[in-house]
Formats: structure tokens, C-alpha cells, sequence
């Protein structure tokens, strides 16, 4: 048996969930069906190197690591977790590549345990200290889900303009709410943000006069100007999510 | 701005972010080689001090490279060349050149194939990137400069 024939054996039969291709007389691209944490999937390459193939990711894995600028090895609890799983599967980590090197009769192990490594370690990232990832919003869907009430997202309603909007929470109670909920941290967004919610809730109210308007700000930030409030409290009933309760109780 | 609260930035303020907010690179863009792999970050200055870097990174053994736009440390773009493979959350697998955008549901997870991106010159895509990021450019690009010792395996 060639040895063209002996490796593309062993590539059949890896699951079917395995995509091979072969790049040149001695290297084949494995696409696996693991994913690094932001969907894209772990690839391998392999490589006849004299009586021996080397299956290695070429330095992929940490590129991963190094686009989102994340150092993976300079925390000491990160480097041994990220050391202990290539001790388990009996990877090689060297310059910059995880690589094991094999006969043709354990290639297909090694595929299979170079993936798998592959995959703890790029869940090494979710170590890292994201911070809050919850938004505005979906803080204010949980007190508006706290107090039992029936709501819609993003609910799409036309302005006399003719312009379609799309209302953060429609509020299914005796007259209905709409209900814009506010956020930045940032003083020149904040002035973008309050000019969009003017214009949306004036261009709505002159056409539909069903509905109460309520925009609930962010006041957990202090980029937000009394003229902002005198601008909403002209179309809207404002409130501060530190008051958010009011609200709540109000509409309850 | 309070830098731990970049985590509740929207997906529209981040669209904001990229369309509106004038930014700009005053430093040069330099390649620095370690473990296998070229590496440049840059910071990207704006008016209103959103904590803003440019990502860039090259395996010259894969061929791959990639460039991410990063809020502290979400990548809100990113531009991805070379032979990688992408599964989207709503199951469509994209291959080859694609980009990441950031979105409220799924993160820097969601991708698409761009309509114009060139991926054969590293300086033209990145220049490319920068412009589509709406940054200024006041600073100088060079190349990766590939040690001798590197072999491409294929």
C-alpha cells in the first residue's frame, strides 16, 4: 500500500463529520467538526514527513488566542490547565504549534485526540474576565418579566413619516405601552441616542395616539444632560432605572 | 467612560461606533514575530475615548491572517482570510474569507461572506479593513517580515 493510499485510508475513517483535502502530494487539511469559541472550526493539517506523519494545527490555536488579543499563556493558572490537557492527550506544543507525531497506523487517533485538545484549550478563552454582558435592555425585560407582565420585543410600528420603527417592548396593558429603554456610556452617543428617541416618539405619537410612551433611561452613567430629560418628558413618561419600580408599580 | 461597563455597549452603539465616531492610527503598524506567528496591535484614538484597538495576526505556514477591531476585548469586526471554515449559530457553514460582526444575540459568533474583499495582498486587505472600520490611517503599514528558518508546508 502507497502511502498516499495509507493516510487517505485512515481519513476515511474518521466520521463523516470530518472534512478532508488534500493540498499536495504530502499535506492534507482536516476540517473537524469542533468550533473555536467563535464558531469557526478546528482545522488540522497533516504531514508525510520521511516514516512518519506529523498532524499539527500550525500555530492556528494560538492565533485564535492572539487575534482577540487574548495572552493565553501569561496567566500561571491559564499555562498549567493549557499544559495538563497536552499532557493528557500527548500533544507537543513547539513554536507556537500543537503537533503530535505518529506512524500511519495511529494517525487516525491522532487526529482524533490533537481535536479534542484543541478544543479544551480554545475553551481556555472563556477564562478570561468578559465583564457584564448583559444589555440594557435585557436587564429591563427581567423586571418587566419580575412583575408578570405580557410584553413583546421589538415591536415594528410606522411614524407619519411613513419610516418603519422598531420599539424595544410593547406593553399588553389596559392602554398599551410603548417602551424605549436608554443606555450609553458615552456623552456623544448619549446626544445621537436622545435626538433618534425624539424623533421616534414624535413621528409615532402624530399618528398613533393608542398607546402611552415611556422611555426608561440608564442613570447609571452621568452622561445624560437636563435637557435630555426636558426633550423626552415633552413626548414620554421618563424614568430612571434607579426608579425603575415606580414604573413598575404604576403600570402594574 | 467606565471601562468596566463595556460589556452593556449594544450592538447599535457599536454600529455607531464604527459608522459614526471619527477614529484615527497615529502609530505605525509593525509585525512582530513570536511563537510561530505574526502580531501587530495598534491603538485607535477617537473623540469620544471608547477603549479601541486594531488586531492583526498572519501564520506564515497556513497562509491564514486575520484583522479584528476590538472594544477592549470584544471583537466588534473582524475580517478572517486564508482556508478556515465557519459554522454560523443558524447552522450555515461559510469557507474561506469571512467576516465577523458583533451582535447583541450571538456576540462576534455570527459571520458572513463579504461581497469585495481581496485577500492576496496582506497590505491591500488591511488597508481595506481599516477604511471599511471608517479609520483614519495617519501612520505607516509594512509588511511581515518572514525569518528564514520558515518553511511553508504547502
Amino acid at each position: 500500500m502507497s502511502c498516499t493510499q495509507a493516510i487517505e485510508e485512515a481519513l476515511m475513517n474518521l466520521p463523516k463529520e470530518f472534512e478532508c483535502e488534500k493540498l499536495d502530494e504530502k499535506t492534507w487539511l482536516v476540517t473537524t467538526p469542533f468550533e473555536y469559541p467563535d464558531g469557526d472550526l478546528i482545522q488540522l493539517y497533516i504531514i508525510k514527513m520521511d516514516n512518519l506523519f506529523e498532524v499539527t494545527d500550525l500555530a492556528e490555536t494560538l492565533r485564535f488566542f492572539e487575534t482577540l488579543d487574548f495572552d493565553l499563556l501569561s496567566s500561571k493558572r491559564r499555562r498549567k490547565l493549557f499544559e495538563d490537557i497536552l499532557r493528557s492527550y500527548k500533544i507537543e506544543f513547539f513554536k507556537g504549534e500543537l503537533k503530535v507525531k505518529v506512524k500511519t497506523e495511529e494517525l487516525l487517533k491522532a487526529i482524533l485526540d490533537l481535536s479534542q485538545a484543541i478544543f479544551r484549550v480554545s475553551d481556555l478563552y472563556f477564562l478570561q474576565r468578559i465583564g457584564v454582558t448583559t444589555t440594557f435592555k435585557e436587564e429591563v425585560e427581567e423586571v418587566l418579566k419580575e412583575a408578570n407582565l405580557n410584553y413583546e420585543i421589538d415591536y415594528s410600528i410606522f411614524g407619519k413619516s411613513g419610516k418603519e420603527y422598531k420599539v424595544d417592548f410593547y406593553i399588553d396593558v389596559e392602554k398599551p405601552n410603548l417602551l424605549e429603554a436608554i443606555s450609553t456610556y458615552s456623552k456623544m452617543y448619549a446626544e445621537r441616542l436622545i435626538d433618534r428617541v425624539v424623533r421616534m416618539w414624535y413621528d409615532i405619537k402624530r399618528l398613533d395616539g393608542r398607546f402611552e410612551y415611556v422611555t426608561i433611561v440608564d442613570d447609571r452613567s452621568d452622561v445624560w444632560k437636563k435637557e435630555h430629560f426636558d426633550l423626552l418628558e415633552d413626548l414620554s413618561k421618563v424614568y430612571v432605572w434607579s426608579e425603575v419600580e415606580d414604573y413598575i408599580v404604576e403600570i402594574s | 467612560m467606565r471601562k468596566d461597563l463595556i460589556g452593556r455597549i449594544t450592538e447599535e452603539e457599536i454600529e455607531d461606533i464604527v459608522v459614526n465616531i471619527k477614529k484615527e492610527i497615529t502609530d505605525p503598524i509593525e509585525w512582530a514575530y513570536k511563537h510561530g506567528i505574526h502580531k501587530f496591535k495598534v491603538d485607535v484614538q477617537n473623540e469620544d475615548g471608547y477603549p479601541l484597538k486594531l488586531v492583526g495576526t498572519f501564520s506564515f505556514r497556513s497562509g491564514n491572517f486575520s484583522f479584528a477591531l476590538l472594544l477592549r476585548n470584544r471583537r466588534i469586526r473582524g475580517l478572517d482570510c486564508g482556508r478556515k471554515v465557519h459554522h454560523n449559530p443558524e447552522c450555515e457553514k461559510i469557507k474561506g474569507v469571512h467576516k465577523h460582526k458583533w451582535t447583541d444575540a450571538y456576540q462576534d459568533k455570527e459571520a458572513y461572506i463579504p461581497s469585495e474583499v481581496d485577500c492576496s495582498s496582506i497590505v491591500g486587505a488591511l488597508r481595506a479593513f481599516i477604511e471599511e472600520c471608517n479609520i483614519k490611517l495617519k501612520a505607516t503599514i509594512r509588511k511581515p517580515l518572514i525569518p528564514d528558518s520558515l518553511d511553508k508546508y504547502w
